[in-house]
């Protein structure tokens, strides 16, 4: 599914250029719940841009399902990000003006085609993450973790084979950081990927592999017995 | 992406910020107003002179006894004089070529009685030429001959309107009517032609032979107006010399006195008082211009703290699917929507209130809905053009930076 080779990603500010990814080499399997740990400036964000295909790596390869998507075009890229990957990130990112309904159509706006059971659909997850009775409510009225669960249901209507989360509870107080973590679980499985971004130990038991990244480098990488989060 | 959901995002977003969307719609409301204004009032003038030139005939000067001068619209009359005389028009009768018809206007105003109705009228003393020349069509009845205006005939023919309010429902031909006390017959009735020389309505005068008013109701030798219709505008140039110098000869004026009566082109008097009207459409239309351009750099500034203050939702957009092209388009609608809808505005306003101009000066109400589209469709335009800018900084924006964007 996701295979990145040698991947590295420098950036030159005023002059001085600082490497952040140095060769970074890690496979992914179909179905994986992998968490990728680290401290702060490890690498994390670089490298979840990267595999999100909003970063383009500056050496390496990224081969993601079957495909070189190392320099392709913004067209193919855009088209990758709306049909194949789901991003849930940190601060939600729903826009204030739509209501939970319109937000979870949003992609949609953005695909070849707009699907005739389109509300449908969005009915459907909005239901699946347990919002069924807040359709039409503006996120300003919700709570946070009701907030990330509709960010969810956004990362999931195009049916994504990854979904790509950023430290998706890091806003969150444990109660709902647990909720999330608990759909996050639930959704995973044979054909759906998970990659987790965080810093938080607790949150990283969650998944059943762990990869531990320290200075732009994967220092571990290995299974674990997923703790259930709710 | 889908033009009508791209539509329905604008929209909305539009909505989020209706003071900010209010303002930077209201310079381009102003302009296209303006714009649609300046041609309707434009075209309705152009009209109006067209139709009132078409009326008095383009081919007439008016030897006027007097001195006036132009002032705004109106003419007005410097010193008046008694030495245009009924032998003047005779005179130029006689010695002017290239002349088609000539006629002699003396004018008062009287008290008409009919029965127990009476009305204080223009009484117009005209040679019986007037009619013919001045397009006049006697529609009931006949006009008056040249033998009753030598004999001092009491006779009349009643403009249209006139007619109406003095007989209402009675048939006005041979009906007897005092005039300033003296009986006369009336042997005709105008048909409608509205609009006049020097503001005059024509259907709410009453016709009565020269000689007549002359002698029997103002017991004065002298007439107001020569109008003489020659057979070319061409000509004017040597009429005016012609008549010049006649007139002085007959009045027997020295060299260096001016002349006691004042030539006048009527047509030229209107293109004249137009071109005044030119002036202020071109004041109009600065106005116009100046409102469009502020509100095309307001539009930029509004459009880049947009792009300034979206700049997660641009990051957002890119990580859920979005092209570049798609963020340039959407920046795109926006600014185009934004002014747009200020321009649609200001042209719906301006259709009634052009109708109202129109209503205000006399003019033919004219619909400038050519204008309106072209200044709604400018509008989009401007907005547009306007929107590039910030919409290139859009869409150029790394989508790795614009999704964890501060603001």
């Amino acid at each position: 599914m996701i295979e990145l080779s040698g991947i590295e990603k420098q950036y030159t500010t005023d002059g001085t250029e600082t490497k952040v990814l140095k060769g970074i080499d890690l496979a992914v399997e179909k179905g994986e719940f992998v968490a990728i740990m680290g401290a702060s400036g490890a690498g994390k964000t670089t490298l979840m841009n990267i595999l999100g295909l909003l970063d383009s790596p500056s050496g390496g390869n990224y081969r993601f399902e079957g495909q070189d998507v190392t320099h392709l075009p913004d067209r193919v890229l855009s088209h990758l990000r709306n049909h194949s990957i789901g991003f849930v990130f940190q601060l939600f990112h729903l826009l204030d003006r739509l209501t939970v309904l319109d937000n979870v159509l949003l992609p949609l706006l953005y695909s070849q085609e707009y699907p005739k059971d389109a509300t449908e659909r969005a009915r459907h997850l909005v239901e699946l993450v347990g919002l069924q009775d807040r359709v039409k409510y503006r996120p300003t009225a919700l709570s946070g973790g009701q907030q990330q669960r509709v960010a969810i249901a956004r990362a999931l209507i195009n049916n994504p084979a990854l979904i790509l989360a950023d430290e998706p509870t890091g806003n969150l107080d444990s109660g709902m950081g647990r909720e999330v973590l608990g759909l996050l679980q639930r959704l995973h499985g044979d054909d759906r990927t998970i990659v987790l971004i965080t810093h938080d130990p607790n949150v990283a038991a969650c998944a059943g592999r762990l990869v531990q990244l320290a200075d732009g480098r994967v220092v571990a990488d290995r299974m674990q017995q997923p703790v259930l989060a709710s | 992406m889908n033009a009508s959901k791209l539509a329905r995002t604008s929209l909305s977003i539009l909505l989020a910020h209706r003071a900010r969307t209010l303002v930077s719609c209201g310079a381009v409301f102003i302009g296209v107003a303006a714009l649609v204004l300046m041609v309707g009032a434009g075209q309705a003038g152009e009209r109006d002179l067209r139709a009132r030139i078409r009326e008095m005939g383009s081919n007439n000067l008016a030897v006027r006894a007097g001195h006036f001068q132009t002032v705004g619209r109106h003419v007005q009359q410097v010193s008046r004089t008694t030495t245009l005389l009924p032998q003047d028009v005779e005179l130029l009768r006689r010695q002017l070529l290239g002349v088609r018809r000539l006629a002699g206007v003396a004018t008062d105003t009287k008290v008409v009685r009919f029965r127990a109705e009476a009305q204080a009228l223009s009484i117009v003393g005209v040679d019986p030429e007037y009619f013919e020349l001045q397009r006049l069509v006697v529609a009931r009845g006949r006009a008056f001959s040249a033998e009753e205006e030598r004999g001092l005939a009491r006779v009349a023919v009643v403009g249209a309107t006139a007619a109406h309010e003095l007989f209402e429902l009675d048939d006005p031909i041979g009906q007897q009517v005092r005039v300033g006390g003296v009986p006369f017959e009336i042997i005709g009735v105008t048909a409608k032609k509205g609009g006049g020389l020097f503001g005059a309505d024509p259907d709410q005068d009453v016709y009565v032979p020269l000689s007549t008013l002359l002698s029997r109701l103002l017991g004065r030798s002298w007439v107001d107006v020569v109008l003489v219709q020659a057979d070319s505008p061409a000509l004017f140039p040597v009429l005016r010399h012609d008549i010049a110098e006649d007139l002085r000869r007959a009045h027997h004026l020295a060299a260096g006195r001016p002349d006691d009566f004042t030539i006048q082109d009527p047509a030229a008097l209107l293109a004249a008082e137009h071109e005044m009207g030119e002036a202020f459409r071109a004041l109009v239309g600065g106005v116009a211009g100046v409102s469009l351009a502020t509100g095309g750099i307001g539009i930029i500034a509004v459009m880049l703290m947009t792009v300034r203050e979206r700049t997660r939702e641009i990051g957002l957009r890119r990580a859920i699917g979005a092209t570049r092209r798609a963020i340039l388009f959407q920046f795109l609608f926006e600014a185009g929507l934004l002014t747009g809808l200020g321009g649609l505005a200001g042209a719906l306003f301006a259709l009634p209130a052009n109708a109202l101009i129109c209503r205000l000066a006399g003019w033919p109400t004219v619909w400038p809905v050519a204008a309106m589209l072209a200044g709604t469709a400018f509008s989009v335009g401007l907005g547009v053009l306007c929107g590039i800018a910030p919409a290139v900084r859009a869409a150029r924006l790394e989508p790795a930076v614009a999704v964890r964007a501060a603001v």
